[in-house]
């Protein structure tokens, strides 16, 4: 067995956190950018590519008119609870995937519906999509974009007229999942 | 500066895999997940993140009939570690458990306006991804999903279609009509 320096080995990495109730962050000498907070995991670090990840989804009844923040009532998974009142908050600055995918329940042809990522209330991303008959259509809005922590990433839900939103966790869903430092 | 045993620098880690024909894994003290399999890259280790990735896509043509049912993806861009093993079924296989993204587009040819496409993805049979797009006049049109899921060894996904009526896939290579990915993410 040889010996090499010690530098971030995970028993170099900072001890568990145990109090406080916001994300902390570790780059080790490597450039891996690694996460703990109080009550996840319990407290222990995790890199930031394995653990970032959270996907909520549109469970109750709701109809979309004009352009609105959509809240997202379920969650499928958010170990470091990221999402709270309608938007995502992201934990460190980062390199992520954004997917927001919007369906709606058409009850005519030439209606449309748009999914939009806003960025600190600004738009980064928007898709579009128009039905040709009395059923669901669908926009799927994906996007990769450089965050800063403390950004905020909200899905917005927008309908040419008001439409019924298609719920479930496969028809209206958001997720946000870190990729790297970028 | 301490000095620390070497543990898991990559010349620590397990020797090549040379027989059997499943993905074998490894995770090292630092939590990075590492992957083998007898015939690909000699039997070496390399990150799943870096290297557990598929994307497969229809070339010949097919016609996506009307109601529900698989697509069979009948060609490959990249699945080193052959997730996509049941091409009838249009089933991907995960070797290994953590969070997956997975992408699926189908594209079709409308004959009409008012046509409409719905890919589907299942997980061990149950529909977890669906999207609907429709024609709005005689020309190809497309309908995405991205998802990820956490999934564990073998659970399974199948790539299917829904349509209004028969239509003639969007289908050629290199797979950018009708195609799907499945990439390793991370532990989750």
């Amino acid at each position: 067995m040889s010996l090499v320096p010690a530098y971030a080995i995970p028993d170099n990495l900072p001890a568990p956190v145990t109090s406080g109730a916001t994300i902390q962050s570790f780059t080790d000498v490597w450039g891996d950018v690694w996460v703990a907070k109080n009550g996840v995991n319990g407290g222990r670090w995790k890199r930031a590519r394995d653990a970032i990840y959270a996907k909520w989804f549109r469970n109750a009844a709701i109809s979309i008119a004009g352009a609105a923040v959509l809240t997202l009532d379920t969650m499928t998974k958010d170990d470091y609870g990221l999402y709270s009142a309608a938007a995502f908050t992201v934990p460190v600055a980062g390199w992520y995937d954004v997917v927001f995918q919007l369906a709606v329940t058409a009850t005519a042809t030439g209606q449309w519906c748009s999914a939009r990522i806003n960025v600190n209330a600004a738009l980064q991303g928007i898709m579009r999509a128009h039905s040709g008959a009395a059923a669901a259509i669908s926009a799927t809005c994906i996007q990769q974009l450089a965050f800063n922590a403390g950004d905020t990433v909200n899905a917005v839900a927008e309908a040419s007229v008001s439409l019924a939103c298609t719920p479930l966790v496969y028809w209206t869903y958001a997720t946000l999942q870190y990729r790297g430092t970028g | 500066m301490s000095l620390i045993p070497t543990y898991a620098i990559p010349d620590s880690l397990p020797p090549p895999v040379i027989s059997g024909t499943t993905v074998q894994s490894f995770t090292d003290v630092w939590g990075d997940v590492w992957i083998a399999k007898n015939g690909v890259y000699g039997g070496a280790w390399k990150r799943a993140r870096d290297t557990l990735y598929g994307k497969w896509y229809r070339n010949a043509a097919f016609t996506l009939p009307a109601g529900q049912a698989a697509v069979p993806l009948d060609s490959t861009t990249r699945d080193p570690y052959s997730m996509y093993t049941n091409p009838a079924g249009s089933a991907a296989y995960p070797p290994i458990s953590g969070l997956y993204d997975i992408l699926w587009q189908v594209t079709a040819n409308a004959t009409a306006s008012g046509q409409w496409v719905q890919p589907r993805f299942f997980i061990n049979g149950m529909l977890m991804g669906v999207s609907q797009s429709y024609a709005s006049s005689v020309n190809a049109f497309s309908s995405v999903i991205s998802q990820q899921f956490v999934l564990h060894v073998g659970d399974y996904i199948q790539f299917y279609d829904n349509a209004s009526t028969a239509l003639a896939a969007g289908v050629g290579a290199p797979g950018y009509w009708t195609y799907a990915t499945v990439e390793y993410y991370g532990t989750g």
